[in-house]
């Protein structure tokens, strides 16, 4: 099993886990990103029409990854 | 009584399928290397390329020729002739600085996030793992504007600011270090930690004095890597460089002709084959580092 393919080729709720773990992390991070975007065009009074949409969609991502994430009980 | 003697037709036959084999085999071995032929010609013709016309008079630069015709040395003294305000020599001397110190500063904080990705079991690794990868995507087109406007604010775009160009540096390098160390040590045979925390080393220890020196081939592997990541860098050196910390890669995009609008393309060609020299330096010396650590110990028994 690769550290950075885990759980490679098994189907075992702790490869899933790891797998999900992977992808929040992936997700945190843009939406980290996002975020403080979204809030720095607010405070200057600029159009954070796009950048909320886009933070948005990753919140929603973030979300269901970790509610998944949750689901496998490891 | 089953007799056991062979024939001549299946000694005939046996002989038939191992002459077989064995064309069969000198087929896959001649198709193997006529593919890694085509490999090497194909990556070393750019380079190859710039040399010839590096060392072509400049009268002759379109000359299609394969080999080296009207040689001369006169295109590398006009690259690091300053009379057009080019100033190859200097920028020379940035990327070293600059690649060195990014290259020293991922190494280190990258060794120490790679061994406890590798080795320690902690809650939400997988997820580190997943935002240092997210990080590592993350376009650095994107992150020109800002950090213009910030190291404007911070005064680093006037005068000697080696910072401005390091710290973006280390921000693309040290994702690629982390992943390459993390893999590698990964792989390692940590019996021979466990063995010297037995014989009364503390972790540090294990870690410093065994498991350091056995990773040295992954160590130097990235630090190559790092540092040519570096060295070849031109977006942000681009944008956030001055006439004091201009690297080498800007510099010959700079370059200019004895006319306005003339490309000095042979000029550009010998700087570009003086700025693999380093790298090809680089690679020639750690190479013996990394061959005696491939054939460093291991565990017996």
């Amino acid at each position: 099993m690769g550290l950075f393919n885990p759980g490679s080729g098994t189907g075992g709720p702790r490869a899933r886990a790891q797998r999900l773990d992977m992808l929040l992390g992936i997700l945190g991070f843009f939406t980290a990103a996002a975020a403080i975007q979204t809030v720095v065009l607010e405070l200057r009074g600029d159009s954070a029409l796009g950048a909320a949409l886009v933070l948005f969609v990753l919140v929603v991502g973030t979300w269901l990854t970790w509610r998944a994430r949750r689901n496998t009980g490891v | 009584m089953t007799a056991t003697t062979t024939t001549p037709s299946t000694t005939r036959g046996a002989i038939q399928g191992q002459e077989y084999h064995q064309k069969s085999d000198r087929a896959a071995k001649i198709r193997m290397y006529i593919g890694l032929a085509v490999l090497v010609i194909w990556g070393l013709a750019p380079f190859y390329w710039m040399v010839v016309t590096a060392f072509r008079d400049v009268g002759y630069t379109f000359d299609t020729t394969p080999w080296p015709t009207h040689v001369t040395l006169d295109n590398f003294t006009t690259a690091f002739s300053t009379a057009r305000g080019n100033h190859f020599g200097a920028a020379l001397v940035h990327s070293i600085i600059i690649g060195i110190v990014t290259t020293a500063v991922a190494m280190l904080v990258g060794v120490f996030a790679s061994y406890a990705l590798a080795r320690l079991q902690f809650p939400g690794k997988y997820v580190v793992l997943g935002v240092i990868l997210g990080a590592s995507m993350f376009p650095g087109v994107a992150l020109v504007t800002p950090l213009f406007q910030l190291f404007s604010n911070l005064g680093w775009m006037d005068g000697a600011n080696y910072q401005a160009l390091i710290i973006p540096n280390i921000s693309f390098a040290l994702p690629l270090t982390i992943y390459t160390l993390t893999a590698f040590l990964a792989e390692m045979p940590w019996d021979l930690e466990e063995s010297a925390r037995i014989d009364g080393c503390t972790q540090g220890q294990a870690f410093r004095k065994i498991m350091l020196p056995l990773a040295a081939p992954g160590l130097f592997t990235t630090a190559i890597l790092a540092f040519i990541s570096s060295w070849n860098e031109y977006l942000l050196a681009q944008q956030f460089s001055t006439n004091l910390t201009q690297t080498v890669t800007v510099a010959i995009a700079q370059f200019t002709g004895a006319q306005p609008h003339q490309e000095p393309y042979t000029a550009v060609m010998a700087a570009g084959t003086i700025v693999t020299v380093p790298l090809i330096i680089m690679v020639l010396i750690f190479q013996r580092a990394i061959v005696s650590g491939l054939t460093a110990g291991g565990v017996k028994g």
